[in-house]
């Protein structure tokens, strides 16, 4: 930088002594030191402001746009010299301080040229100053008095001059037209901060440029006066370094308005009125201020909305500025671009406002974590009461439904004015716990709100001399709890009452659990030490575990279920005969398991060989009956109708020889045929007495009675029980008679018939020896087993030297 | 003595009224159903019915059911019951409320010629016949602290007797003793049971038979 600068410096001061040495040699130069002091002044005044601009922002390239300006019109010197061919040069070269000139204002204040239009109206600057005066010296144009000889004039026209100026007059028409417009357009689209920049350089080029297009126009109506219209160019002309020395002299001036600005920006109430002090120091109302939020790591802007820096920063003609306090950014200004020209007032005011902006910074983050904190409370739905330590309410926060009285008068009470003393007392104690120990303190309590039992769960924190009581319902959970518990404990008293045997096993065939039917089926307990044990070693018989083992594995390899029946262990050393099958169940944490669940069919079994046996036998009874009746018919009726026959026979053979012969025959048969009938007679009522079906049982009782020999007392009820039942009951009384007289020794016999509760129940009851076996003989059997078929119960009970009871009970269906 | 026989066996009835007219009954109807019965019973008026206990069309009580409506409807009318079995409850049935003109017979006991015709007579004059086989059954069934242990032999015969409906002069042409030797045994037996005393026979015989089936 440096370099550039001394390297232009060295430049302009050969180029200022080589100017001032033609000027002061030339033999056609009159005003020899007022040219000279025009040179000094004016090519100084720029070649010094190109070197402050250099100096300032050497990546710009309009200082060395101006230091060039002064330069180059140090050229026009060289028509000064007295040689000829440096003459012409000079006088070639004279405008081409004025192209540069116009190119150094078009590229104001960036140091570049933009549009197209602009480079070719540069060009155009250019191509004229030069190429005119050229062709202008070729056509002849006279040099002044005392000048040296135009060496270029190769074919002297006064026509051709003539065509040259009016091409010159178009040029600059354009040049200068153009120049205005691109200005002028510049000045629109500029934001103020750069209108203010623009100001002074765009006001002294303006009216230079201006001047230059008034001094053509006149040179044609009187060249005197655009003599003096062109010192007033130069005086402009001058100006127009000066100006821009006075801009960045404001832009010092501007600095020193920062202390007031500290004031101001201290004194600023909140962000929006610091937004507005700063745009106002710095001069540009669009300035945005936005905070940068360490903690939420964002920023926003000073209404503390969220802030696209990024965005902002990268619009066309913005800029960014961080502010940082104590080595941390705090805030960033997004300003005008123009504004890093006068980066020192920007880092001024940064300063400034970097301790109010870290303070509100700091303010805006707590406001904006209470806004979310406030917004993460309202969102959770437990009710929030703060307390002192006496349990006096100071502020809730929840639905007054929640509540047991209404709000405005919850503030101000005590827990003992409004809940129940218990409750009360629970709260209070956790208040002070709370502060007391600065823990969170936890409980639950149950208050009734509009008639309705509520249940919160409380938990208390400490919060400076005050607690906060957080309560939240959970009414409806412990509901559910309790549904749930009640659920388990129906389904666990199901489980462990039912008479089925239940076990779940895991996919290996080892015990989960088992039902309290199991324990007592086992006599084995559900303790941790069986859990693990494999289902057919703790519950299948020895002889029969390999079978059940093999059938559970490949259970659990395919699927397959089944109906077993095995042996399983009982309590004692015992064994039970159980119907089992498995059912697939996954377990609660989602795991394949098997549910064995059996029945002890045992006693089904016991009962259906009994009922196999009983039917065995009533079938054996039948077929025995059948053989004594056909015995008794043909040992005793049959007997006796044949001998019957055969004393008719004798009788009829007799009855002429022998009246008195055939007489006694025929008395004999018949006392013969008397006795068959007798015979027949009894066994027809042994095989169904027929008033038992005409009268029931207590005439047929009776008459059993009748027959019976010991005394028999009879009391039977006069209703007609099913013919089957009475059958039954009648056999019963029938054969207990007879066992009675048989074995009992007994001296008399009740017979009772009851109806009680859908049964008929029989009971014989001797007073004899007693100590009968039930099962003595067949015909207590066969009794047991036509009861049996009727769903009746036999039951005798006979105690030595107490008498014999026997007892039928028999459903009357 | 007008007759009218009623049993589904054509040949019992036809036997049976063989000997009673040998005996000197006027058999005036026979009847197979208890609705002939009670149609020849109405139509000629019968001194005396004897049905059989089994009749069609269920051969179970039709016959005593019979016996029971000419009671009510005829008590002029004698009816004796011939039946199969010998059933004390019938009997009682029967016996129930009178032992006037009433009468059951074991079948049997139609082979005594002598003694069927008298027990018809009886019946048909207005006393009663009961089958000896019931009597005994009756009189022989044990009872506790039973009287009837305290009567002599030959007063438990003449109970019998007189349960089965006999008169004093046929109780003592039975035993072959004097009618005072019986009225002495009955006064006896009536006193050792504390029954009172009746005249009448049928009155007696229910008296007695009350006292043996209590």
């Amino acid at each position: 930088m440096r370099k550039q600068i001394f390297a232009v410096l060295g430049l302009a001061l050969v180029a200022t002594a080589g100017g001032l040495y033609l000027t002061f040699t030339s033999d056609h130069e009159q005003n020899r030191a007022f040219i000279s002091t025009v040179y000094l002044v004016l090519v100084w005044a720029f070649i010094m402001t190109g070197l402050v601009a250099l100096a300032r922002r050497p990546e710009n390239r309009f200082g060395l746009l101006m230091a060039t300006v002064g330069i180059t019109f140090m050229l026009g010197a060289l028509s000064e010299s007295n040689d000829a061919y440096v003459f012409a040069a000079g006088e070639v070269l004279s405008g081409l301080g004025i192209a540069v000139f116009i190119h150094a204002l078009l590229a104001f204040p960036r140091g570049y040229l933009e549009t197209r239009i602009v480079y070719a109206i540069v060009g155009a600057a250019y191509a004229m100053v030069v190429g005119l005066q050229l062709l202008y010296s070729v056509f002849g144009a006279s040099s002044c008095d005392g000048c040296p000889e135009n060496v270029l004039s190769v074919w002297d026209s006064s026509a051709g001059r003539t065509a040259v100026g009016a091409l010159a007059v178009l040029g600059a028409a354009f040049i200068l037209g153009g120049t205005a417009w691109v200005l002028t357009r510049r000045w629109r689209a500029a934001s103020r901060p750069l209108r203010r920049r623009l100001a002074p350089i765009f006001a002294t080029s303006g009216a230079t440029l201006s001047l230059i297009g008034l001094a053509i126009a006149v040179s044609f109506v009187s060249g005197r006066a655009a003599d003096i219209i062109w010192w007033f160019v130069l005086v402009a002309f001058a100006s127009v370094p000066i100006a821009f020395l006075a801009g960045l002299l404001q832009l010092r001036l501007a600095r020193g308005s920062v202390a007031p600005l500290v004031v101001e920006l201290s004194e600023a109430e909140s962000t929006p009125e610091l937004q507005s002090a700063i745009a106002r120091t710095l001069g540009d109302p669009d300035l945005q201020l936005a905070l940068w939020l360490p903690d939420s790591y964002e920023w926003i802007d000073v209404e503390g909305r969220p802030f696209d820096l990024e965005r902002h920063s990268e619009t066309e003609g913005r800029a960014t500025t961080y502010v940082e306090h104590e080595g941390e950014v705090v805030a960033a200004l997004v300003h005008d671009v123009t504004l890093v020209e006068q980066r020192a007032l920007v880092e001024a005011v940064s300063a400034a406002a970097s301790l109010t902006l870290a303070r509100e910074r700091t303010v805006q983050a707590l406001r904006q974590s209470e806004g979310r904190y406030r917004a993460l409370l309202d969102a959770v739905p437990d009710l929030m009461f703060r307390l002192d330590r006496d349990g006096t309410y100071l502020d809730f926060k929840g639905h007054p439904n929640d509540l047991i009285t209404p709000p405005e008068e919850l503030l101000g009470s005590r827990a003992h004015d409004i809940l129940p003393a218990e409750v009360a007392d629970t709260i209070v104690a956790g208040v002070r716990s709370a502060i007391d120990t600065g823990r969170l303190v936890t409980g639950d309590y149950r208050i009734s709100i509009g008639g309705i039992d509520r249940d919160f769960e409380a938990r208390i924190v400490k919060d400076g001399d005050e607690a906060v009581l957080i309560a939240r319902e959970f009414t409806q959970l412990k509901r559910l709890n309790a549904e749930l518990e009640r659920e388990r404990d129906f389904i666990r008293t199901v489980v462990d009452n039912a008479p089925s045997l239940f076990c779940l096993i895991d996919p290996e065939g080892r015990i989960v659990r088992f039902n309290q039917t199991l324990e007592q089926l086992s006599g084995v307990v559900d303790a941790p030490e069986v859990r693990e044990r494999f289902f057919w070693e703790v519950f299948i018989v020895q002889d029969e575990a390999g079978r059940v083992c093999a059938e559970l594995q490949s259970l659990a390899a395919e699927g397959a279920a089944g109906e077993h029946e095995n042996h399983w262990r009982a309590e004692g050393g015992g064994e039970a005969l159980v119907a089992w099958s498995t059912t697939p169940l996954l377990d609660e944490a989602g795991r394949p398991h098997f549910l064995i669940s059996g029945i002890d069919i045992t006693e089904r079994k016991r009962n259906e060989e009994e009922l196999r046996r009983s039917r065995a036998r009533l079938v054996e009874a039948g077929d025995a009956e059948r053989r004594r009746l056909e015995r008794n018919l043909h040992d005793g009726a049959q007997q006796r109708l044949v001998s019957l026959s055969l004393a008719l026979r004798l009788a009829q053979a007799k009855l002429k020889a022998n009246a008195d012969e055939a007489g006694k025959l025929l008395g004999a048969a018949s006392d013969e045929l008397a006795q068959a009938l007798e015979e027949l007679r009894e066994l027809a009522r042994g095989i169904h007495p027929a008033v038992l079906s005409d009268r029931g049982l207590p005439a047929a009782l009776e008459a059993l009675a009748g027959r019976a020999p010991l005394p028999v007392d009879v009391r039977a009820p006069d209703e007609r029980l099913p013919p089957q039942v009475e059958a039954a009951a009648y056999y019963v009384v029938s054969e207990a008679l007879t066992n009675v007289a048989k074995y009992a020794q007994a001296s008399t016999v009740d017979v009772r018939v009851a109806r009680l509760n859908g049964r008929a129940v029989v009971e014989v009851a001797d007073d004899g020896v007693g100590g009968a076996d039930p099962l003595r003989g067949s015909g207590l059997r066969g009794l047991a087993d036509r009861v049996e078929a009727l769903d009746g119960r036999l039951h005798v009970e006979s105690v030595q030297g107490r008498g014999t009871l026997i007892r039928a009970e028999i459903p009357c269906v | 003595m007008r007759v009218v026989l009623a049993d589904d066996s054509v040949l019992l009835r036809e036997g049976v009224a063989r000997i009673l007219e040998d005996a000197g009954f006027d058999i005036v109807g026979q009847a197979g159903t208890a609705d002939d019965l009670m149609l020849k019973v109405r139509s000629y008026s019968p001194d005396v019915a004897i049905v059989d206990i089994r009749m069609p069309p269920t051969h179970t009580d039709e016959g005593l059911r019979a016996a029971q409506e000419i009671r009510e409807k005829h008590p002029g009318i004698g009816v004796l019951v011939l039946s199969q079995y010998v059933e004390p409850a019938y009997a009682m049935e029967l016996l129930a409320e009178s032992a006037e003109g009433v009468g059951y017979l074991l079948k049997d006991r139609v082979s005594d010629v002598r003694e069927f015709a008298d027990a018809v007579r009886r019946v048909g004059e207005g006393g009663s016949a009961l089958d000896p086989t019931i009597v005994s059954q009756l009189v022989g069934r044990r009872r506790r602290n039973d009287p009837i242990d305290q009567l002599t032999p030959r007063e438990r015969e003449v109970l019998g007797l007189m349960a089965e409906g006999r008169s004093n002069s046929g109780i003592a042409e039975q035993l072959v003793v004097t009618e005072r030797a019986v009225e002495k045994h009955v006064t006896g037996i009536f006193a050792k049971l504390r029954l009172p005393a009746a005249s009448e026979d049928h009155r007696r015989v229910l008296a007695v038979l009350a006292y043996l089936r209590a």
